[in-house]
């Protein structure tokens, strides 16, 4: 067992009841009565899982992270979207088996299903995406990936829930509450089906809840454009009309997977274009990337200076578990004081500004167009930072650096961020089986909807690139990030990228 | 003063190896493209180990949306909204020369062998490939 495998077993067990059979004993159904899927049921052992304080620690991890800060009542947490997730798996499981009279879709399957739902965002960290994105770069799940190939397409807080899942004290958990409520369930199973790593003639079974288009994504774009008010229509019951279970041969081997028919593109279409428009209105809205900068630099600075943040010192991925929204946000559970300012700031909402536009919108037309002299980076001396390898974000961090030296250094280094976001993703796409009429041979979503084009748009119109900093220094600092960006990549700006910061 | 390198990342990866393929040649993210690059990841490791694509779906999250990333820098021009069809800009070529250049003898030579795939295989542009080989390897 490695290091990482041995930090997530020891966070596991505190988290469990001593004594399952007594805490299994005092579980009974329940009914859920939630605000987007309406009423639906909880067995007995799923529970007894929920009721744990691994599960309930989720109540205390915001769904989107600091988008509350923008959109007030973004407040629901990774708690409810779990209950949905497990609420839509089992409704497409029973879609699945009205389609086509399909019997594998067995009751122990939708049990495991429910389970893997259920576990699917145990490995969330503080402030959910904004934190995986950290602790992803640290080196200890770098190595633990790169030792473990079946997970080296998974992200940070996915191969947490998988190590939590199949931990010891979890086995032995889910080993006593099987006995108790006379259920058979198999934590390798649900490890596999959270992490998609299925054999290829049962891919089917994790593309419920780890696919295409699974029930994690047919949750969280409802549910974070309804709780932010971006409210959004996605006809789900279409959608599970329209699924079946496909197998056909790929290059030599044969798969088994979920498949949608021409019958059923429009509630896939509007399931890409709605996250087209979350993104547009929210994961990429500056405020929103200026908390998240600004909790960037509190994980940053507590791993540096090796200070408590919460109450927990974040040295590794799996401290990352101990801390929820609530604790981080206590200034008191900080050791650091400038930890301390950052947190005082976001919870006064004293956010950090923008100093620097840098999109297409603020920069002449030479600088990403046709293009004489190319001696130079230009535009794509920033945007090619977009990505969120531990390099692109240690060149950014530098780049950061080096504009806050050439202001004269007017506040402290870790308040100056270059923030590039990543575009939206368009793999989902090119994986999802569509069957263009019943026993054709199937075709992926990206022939029928041009999702590539979308986003190629979205770059073009919408992506921006920020550099934020507290606001009384954004003169000083955006003038330094243009005369610092002019030397590195020759790129020169607009009036509008110190005009649109000032808004 | 010029930002640092110390790794590379798939950015500056996919940038040489367009201006080693170049200007002339027209390329389309397709299966293609992707099983050209799980090759080099395969074979070469190091360098091209993260455009290795998912075993089961043969996508590369990483290569599709290095790409998205290179269009919107203005890196690579697509020119047929219907076709997915692009090729690097005058520009990008520039960069990726200068990108080239940062990469160490070894790395060089894997980027020159990806790069002559790709210009082999995409030299003849759309009329090289009908329908059915440029979905190779997806349900038949």
């Amino acid at each position: 067992m490695g290091p990482l495998e041995r930090q997530v077993e020891s966070f596991v067990q505190e988290n469990l009841p001593d004594d399952p059979e007594t805490w299994c004993a005092g579980a009974k159904k329940k009914i859920i009565h939630d605000a987007l899927w309406g009423t639906f049921p909880l067995h007995r052992h799923e529970v007894a899982l929920l009721d744990t304080p691994l599960l309930q620690r989720l109540r205390f991890l915001h769904q989107t992270g600091a988008v509350y800060l923008t959109y007030p009542s973004a407040h629901h947490t990774r708690f409810e979207h779990t209950l949905g997730v497990l609420c839509q798996a089992s409704r497409l499981c029973t879609g699945l088996r009205r389609n086509s009279d399909e019997r594998r879709i067995t009751d122990a399957l939708e049990n495991e299903v429910r389970c893997a739902a259920l576990m699917h965002d145990t490995g969330h960290g503080p402030f959910s995406h904004t934190s995986e994105q950290f602790f992803s770069a640290l080196p200890e799940l770098q190595e633990f990936r790169e030792a473990h190939s079946q997970l080296e397409h998974s992200g940070g807080g996915e191969i947490l829930s998988y190590l939590i899942t199949t931990s010891q004290p979890f086995r032995e958990f889910i080993r006593v509450v099987g006995e108790q409520c006379q259920i058979d369930l198999s934590p390798d199973t649900v490890g596999r089906l959270i992490t998609g790593t299925m054999p290829d003639d049962q891919i089917y079974k994790s593309e419920i809840v780890h696919g295409p288009f699974d029930a994690d994504k047919i949750d969280y774009m409802p549910r974070d454009g309804m709780f932010s008010g971006l409210r959004m229509h996605v006809d789900i019951d279409r959608l599970y009309n329209s699924i079946h279970i496909r197998t056909a041969d790929v290059g030599g081997g044969r798969q088994t997977r979920l498949a949608g028919s021409t019958a059923g593109l429009s509630p896939l279409q509007q399931l890409l274009f709605n996250r087209m428009l979350l993104f547009t209105g929210m994961y990429h809205h500056h405020k929103v990337r200026a908390v998240d900068c600004m909790l960037w630099a509190v994980f940053k600075l507590a791993v540096e200076r090796e200070c408590d943040v919460g109450g927990v010192s974040l040295q590794g991925p799996a401290d990352f578990l101990r801390v929820t929204d609530d604790r981080l946000l206590i200034q008191e559970l900080a050791t650091d004081n400038d930890v301390r300012g950052i947190v005082d700031s976001i919870r006064r909402r004293r956010l950090w500004k923008k100093a620097l536009v840098i999109a297409r919108s603020t920069v002449p037309e030479e600088m990403y167009g046709n293009v004489k002299d190319s001696s130079g980076d230009l535009l794509a001396g920033v945007m090619l930072l977009a990505g969120d390898e531990p390099e692109n974000l240690r060149r950014k961090m530098e780049i950061a650096l080096q504009i806050w030296e050439a202001a004269g250094k007017p506040c402290k280094s870790h308040e100056v961020w270059l923030d590039v976001p990543r575009l939206p993703g368009v793999t989902e796409a090119k994986q999802m089986w569509i069957e263009p009429s019943q026993g054709a041979q199937p075709q992926t979503l990206d022939e029928f909807i041009p999702i590539s084009h979308w986003v190629e748009l979205y770059g073009i119109h919408q992506a921006r690139a920020h550099v934020f900093c507290p606001p009384e220094h954004c003169r000083l600092i955006g003038q330094a990030a243009e005369d610092v960006l002019k030397e590195m990549f020759k790129l020169t700006f607009l009036d509008q990228a110190k005009v649109y910061s000032r808004n | 003063m010029p930002v640092t390198v110390k790794q590379h990342t798939p950015e500056d990866v996919l940038v040489a190896t367009l201006f080693k393929a170049g200007v002339e040649v027209r390329l389309r993210d397709d299966f293609r493209l992707a099983k050209i690059f799980n090759s080099a990841a395969d074979s070469y490791g190091g360098i091209f180990r993260q455009f290795r694509w998912h075993p089961q779906y043969r996508v590369s999250r990483v290569l599709s949306e290095t790409l998205q990333i290179l269009d919107q820098a203005g890196v690579i021009s697509r020119e047929n909204a219907a076709q997915m069809y692009f090729r690097p800009t005058q520009h990008g070529c520039g960069l990726g020369e200068r990108r080239f250049d940062q990469f160490e003898a070894a790395d060089q030579e894997k980027i020159e062998r990806v790069a002559s795939e790709l210009r082999e295989l995409f030299q003849d542009g759309p009329s090289g490939a009908t329908g059915r080989e440029l979905r190779a390897g997806e349900p038949t």
